[in-house]
């Protein structure tokens, strides 16, 4: 055992601060901190930042432009970025499109879109969920028909998050009712402008706009948009899964919200926040960032590698802590603004317009309940809370 | 960063898996037989005093299976903690090479006694004298909770003397030493010990001053987060008992573990389990470091995180037997006992946060 990082990875994380310190625009990084959803040419300029660095690809193979980082170099660069308030980049992309090109795709898909996804030109959304499939992902039945060299789909896909900003969807559907209901199924790239394809928005809890739906009606795509081999999107989704094992523990997240906590709490106190008060929001987060430290533990042994039979119910257990502790370190915030909550507020309202904002809230209030109802959703997306349960029990005590 | 297992330290694990299950049962001496003949009691002493060096993590696996296995043996606070307490007065000039090699080759067992009647935070602060006579010394005062203190064959007391903590070698029969023996809920063996002007030569006094302040803080973050090892080690054998039961209940025509109510319940014990050995991890990677304020506040993080998650785990574990799970006669209400005396014993959850939070405080202004 060696519990300790290396000199190396000490260095290569002083290495990315100063980095995000020179490249990551501080207005950026101050509207990302509030937390509401930032629209991609709000991004743009980091995803270019990145590009140049040639950091912008950390999770693919070094000769399609990865960095050829080790998995605890990728998290110690996540874990700064969350911390430096740097957004994130199109994830669907870049996390997900890149890695299922690079390992399955043609040379012909590769050539169209690696390049361009690096650049931060093509957007992607990802549509996999649909009304009668969520939880149940094999239950997929957008339909798909073979004709000449294209493939003409119908189907509605739903809570697809970015459709109305992307330039492509990665659709999962279904092109066989042979055998098993995930054996029939593959990815196929379709670009949001085809006729046929059409986006309407749902609103969230949170007052953001992020998420859609996506109606496709006799929608043709080159036959060439298939990725990889037919019928094996679920053997192309499983190896995604596997790859992004510790991206939903939001290491980095949480790492932002502790830090920022007890600057909040002077300004607090300085504002006339009762002390006996400020006393139980600091024994809470003192808590909470023990809390944090164990979860982020979790992670480290997952990227080591500890013991490879656990490693699928380590990761589920770090998807559901992420979850529940960005869920707890959101509310901690809540609390401490108190009142100043109360109002609802939109991106425009911050600290630098003439009008006070409403309920005497401070520069610190804009975004934060936004956010805290976004971390809803990270105990629904990616698989549920429940349905990790269910992986954690099935690997470790199932017989 | 690198978290696999050494072939060593597997061996170390499996051995004392093996060697605790057997020994269920056994008292006294017998039970500290195998301590002595396989190493154990050499491991956390270096080579220079015919110990084995072994690190803190081998001591944690060791530790882990003293938990799972429920072991009565006082190895940790009769070995491992005077141990370290020599050890760290070794390395501030202050020698006791004899009581190292008698402790690594198990001939004495020495009881550590530190905790009084109004435990006294500052530190230097204790109630128990040491006072100058013609000849030498007189210790008077009374110690709490000293585990294995009526099974062992020296004692090291933390006095005062002149406004400085000093650490006292005392044999147990000496003349004015009253030690009154009792059990703890789940079996161990604890002693409050009064000292009636039991005399102390200038010899019998180990060490002075800050040397005994800082050696303190040092093995009581070790010790501190070693005993978080064995309620690891505790808290995962009652998950897999749990998760062995619901295989073989059956009620409802089924077997317990088909309801997902219940197999959800263990992926959260799991987590909790998870999470209290990640824990460990990073304490056990804290204590290498140089700041020993750093070390103190990352065994007390230890103990508030592992204390709540072994709560947790260890009640569930009950709840999940039902009936079965309240009888003295199984095993898995005895997890829940030894979690309750381990969480009290060496300062609980909150008194560790409190530490923790006190910390932070110093570290804001
Ligand atoms: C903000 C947001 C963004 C999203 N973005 C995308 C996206 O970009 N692309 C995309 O394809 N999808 C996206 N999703 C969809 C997401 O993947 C699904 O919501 C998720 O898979 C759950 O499906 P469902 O909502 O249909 O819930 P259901 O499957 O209907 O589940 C409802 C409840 O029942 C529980 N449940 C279901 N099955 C079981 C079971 N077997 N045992 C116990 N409990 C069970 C669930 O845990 C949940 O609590 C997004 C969702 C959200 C909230």
């Amino acid at each position: 055992m060696e519990l300790d990082f290396t000199a190396q990875e000490q260095a290569f994380e002083e290495e990315v601060q100063r980095f995000l310190a020179d490249a990551l625009p501080p207005s950026l990084a101050a509207k990302e901190a509030q937390g509401f959803h930032l629209h991609r040419r709000d991004v743009a300029p980091w995803h270019q930042a990145l590009w140049r660095k040639g950091w912008i690809a950390p999770g693919w193979p070094q000769h399609f432009g990865g960095t050829g980082w080790l998995p605890m170099e990728r998290f110690l660069f996540e874990r700064a970025c969350g911390v430096a308030n740097a957004p994130e980049v199109s994830l669907i992309a870049l996390s997900m499109v890149g890695p299922v090109l690079c390992e399955f795709g043609s040379d012909a898909l590769r050539e169209r879109f690696l390049e361009p996804i690096r650049r931060g030109d093509l957007w992607f959304c990802q549509g996999f969920s649909e009304p009668e499939a969520g939880s149940d992902l094999a239950a997929v039945r957008c339909r798909t028909r073979f004709e000449g060299d294209s493939i003409v789909l119908n189907g509605h896909k739903i809570w697809t998050t970015d459709a109305h900003i992307a330039d492509y969807m990665i659709c999962l559907a279904r092109t066989s009712d042979v055998g098993r209901p995930r054996e029939g199924l593959s990815m196929i790239l379709i670009p949001m402008d085809a006729p046929g394809v059409r986006v309407r928005p749902i609103a969230t809890l949170d007052g953001d706009h992020h998420i859609n739906e996506v109606f496709l009606e006799d929608v043709a795509v080159p036959l060439e948009n298939l990725v990889g081999e037919v019928n094996s999107g679920w053997a192309q989704a499983r190896y995604l899964l596997g790859r992004e094992r510790t991206h939903n523990a939001y290491v980095g997240m949480l790492r932002r919200y502790l830090a920022r906590f007890p600057g909040l709490l002077q300004r607090q106190l300085a504002a006339g926040l009762d002390a006996r008060v400020a006393d139980g929001l600091l024994r809470d987060h003192v808590q909470l960032s023990l809390d944090v430290e164990a979860h982020e533990w979790s992670v480290l042994r997952l990227l080591a590698d500890e013991e490879s039979s656990q490693l699928r119910a380590g990761a589920s257990a770090v998807k559901i802590r992420g979850s529940e502790l960005l869920m707890k370190a959101s509310e901690l915030e809540l609390m401490a603004l108190g009142s100043q909550v109360i109002p609802a507020m939109t991106p425009a309202m911050t600290h630098t317009t003439a009008q006070p904002l409403p309920a005497g809230a401070g520069a610190d209030a804009p975004g934060r309940v936004t956010q805290s109802l976004y971390w809803r959703a990270a105990a629904i997306f990616g698989g549920t809370n429940e349905i990790q349960r269910g992986i954690i029990y099935s690997t470790l005590f199932h017989r | 960063m690198d978290f696999r297992i050494s072939d060593e330290q597997r061996l170390l694990r499996d051995t004392a898996r093996k060697v605790l299950a057997e020994a269920t049962g056994t008292s006294g001496d017998d039970a500290w037989m195998p301590f002595r003949e396989l190493g154990w009691t050499a491991l956390p002493i270096d080579e220079a005093h015919d110990g084995l060096g072994g690190s803190l993590v081998d001591l944690a696996f060791l530790l882990e299976e003293l938990g799972r296995a429920r072991c009565q043996v006082p190895y940790l606070e009769c070995c491992v903690l005077p141990a370290m307490l020599l050890k760290a007065l070794a390395s501030r000039g202050v020698a006791h090479a004899e009581l190292l090699g008698s402790l690594a080759r198990g001939e004495q067992r020495l009881g550590v006694a530190v905790e009084e009647r109004s435990s006294a935070e500052s530190v230097g602060a204790f109630s128990t004298r040491l006072a100058a006579t013609p000849s030498g010394f007189r210790l008077i005062g009374e110690k709490l909770l000293v585990v294995g203190g009526a099974a062992c064959d020296g004692l090291l007391v933390v006095a005062v003397a002149d406004h400085e903590t000093c650490l006292v070698y005392v044999p147990p029969d000496a003349a004015g030493v009253r030690i009154r023996g009792y059990s703890a809920v789940d079996g161990r063996e604890l002693a409050d010990i009064e000292f009636v002007d039991v005399p102390v030569s200038e010899s019998a006094v180990l060490a002075r001053g800050t040397a005994v302040d800082e050696a303190l803080v040092e093995a009581q973050a070790i010790a501190l987060t070693l005993q978080c090892a064995d309620i690891v080690g505790a808290m995962e054998a009652s998950m897999e008992m749990t998760a062995e039961y619901l295989q073989q209940r059956q009620q409802f025509g089924q077997k317990l573990a088909s309801f997902q109510a219940l197999q959800h319940g263990m992926a959260v014990l799991f987590i909790a389990c998870n999470e209290a050995r990640s824990m460990l991890f990073r304490a056990l990677s804290a204590l290498g470091q140089a700041d020993i304020s750093l070390r103190r506040r990352a065994a007390s993080g230890c103990k508030v995180k592992v204390a709540a998650c072994a709560r947790q785990v260890t009640g569930m574990a009950v709840q999940y037997h039902g009936a079965l799970g309240m009888t003295t006669e199984y095993a898995v209400g005895h997890y829940l006992r030894r979690s309750i005396v381990a969480e009290q014993l060496f300062g609980n959850a909150h008194y560790h946060l409190a530490m923790c939070l006190a910390d932070h405080a110093a570290v804001a202004k």
